[in-house]
């Protein structure tokens, strides 16, 4: 009789992000720029 | 500079001061808890890894606009932004409209399930806990008329007799509970709605 216990991972405990996601991340970190004027108002930058 | 060896608030300190490789060195060591809660969540990895995006995103302009005050938290903090990142999906899925079946049988109709769904349930429970901080920062004589009123469902006559005041002052006293309500939800950009 087989006595192998298959632990299945169906909570994705150890599931990691696909690796283009994060390079989306750090390219839009690279162009994102903030700014704030003198009255205050938030400017928000996409640089290319 | 070793940069696997900082705790997050010296990456995050760094990444503010333009540091991008500090930001990178953050996602590596936080991207498995939080990519599996929301995996978890959404049960779908093509749109988890967009939710997951879209919380480093909100995160990266929190980082720029230095509005980061968490002090050394920073995952849990990274965390009540998925968790509200994900409730977020499920209420615009709900808004998405989807075909119906054109035949008069369906399946769904016969197996269909009453009780709440999951997303459902997560969004009820998050507005239960939005509506639940919001009230509590009512004016205490307000509070008591609110909550002897929804909660322990008494008349506007004997809210007035518990709280010695006439039943004209109660309905003021509800009325401003309700204004107040309204307006703390304008502020704190609070959505009560399922849908």
């Amino acid at each position: 009789m087989d006595k192998t216990t298959i632990l299945e991972n169906n909570h994705q405990v150890n599931a990691r992000p696909d690796r283009q996601t994060i390079a989306n991340i750090l390219n839009f970190s690279k162009a994102y720029r903030h700014e704030q004027t003198q009255s205050g108002i938030d400017i928000e930058i996409i640089q290319n | 500079m070793d940069y696997k060896a900082m705790d997050d608030a010296e990456l995050i300190k760094l990444y503010i001061n333009g540091d991008e490789k500090a930001l990178s060195t953050l996602i590596n060591k936080h991207e498995q808890r939080i990519f599996s809660y929301i995996l978890s969540k959404i049960q779908n990895r093509d749109l988890a890894n967009d939710v997951f995006q879209d919380v480093f995103v909100k995160i990266i302009k929190v980082f720029r606009s230095g509005r980061y005050n968490e002090e050394g938290k920073f995952l849990n903090w990274a965390l009540r932004i998925s968790h509200n990142l994900v409730i977020d999906h499920f209420r615009k899925q709900k808004r998405i409209p989807t075909i119906s079946n054109k035949d008069d049988f369906d399946i769904f109709d016969i197996v269909k399930d009453s009780t709440e769904d999951v997303e459902t349930g997560m969004i009820r429970e998050q507005i239960e806990k939005d509506l639940h901080r919001l009230i509590l920062q009512l004016p205490p004589e307000q509070l008591e008329v609110l909550k002897l009123r929804h909660f322990s469902g008494l008349s506007f006559k004997d809210i007035a007799d518990q709280t010695g005041v006439s039943i004209n002052t109660a309905l003021g006293r509800m009325r401003y509970a309700l204004i107040n309500l309204r307006k703390l939800m304008e502020h704190n950009n609070v959505s009560l709605s399922l849908s």
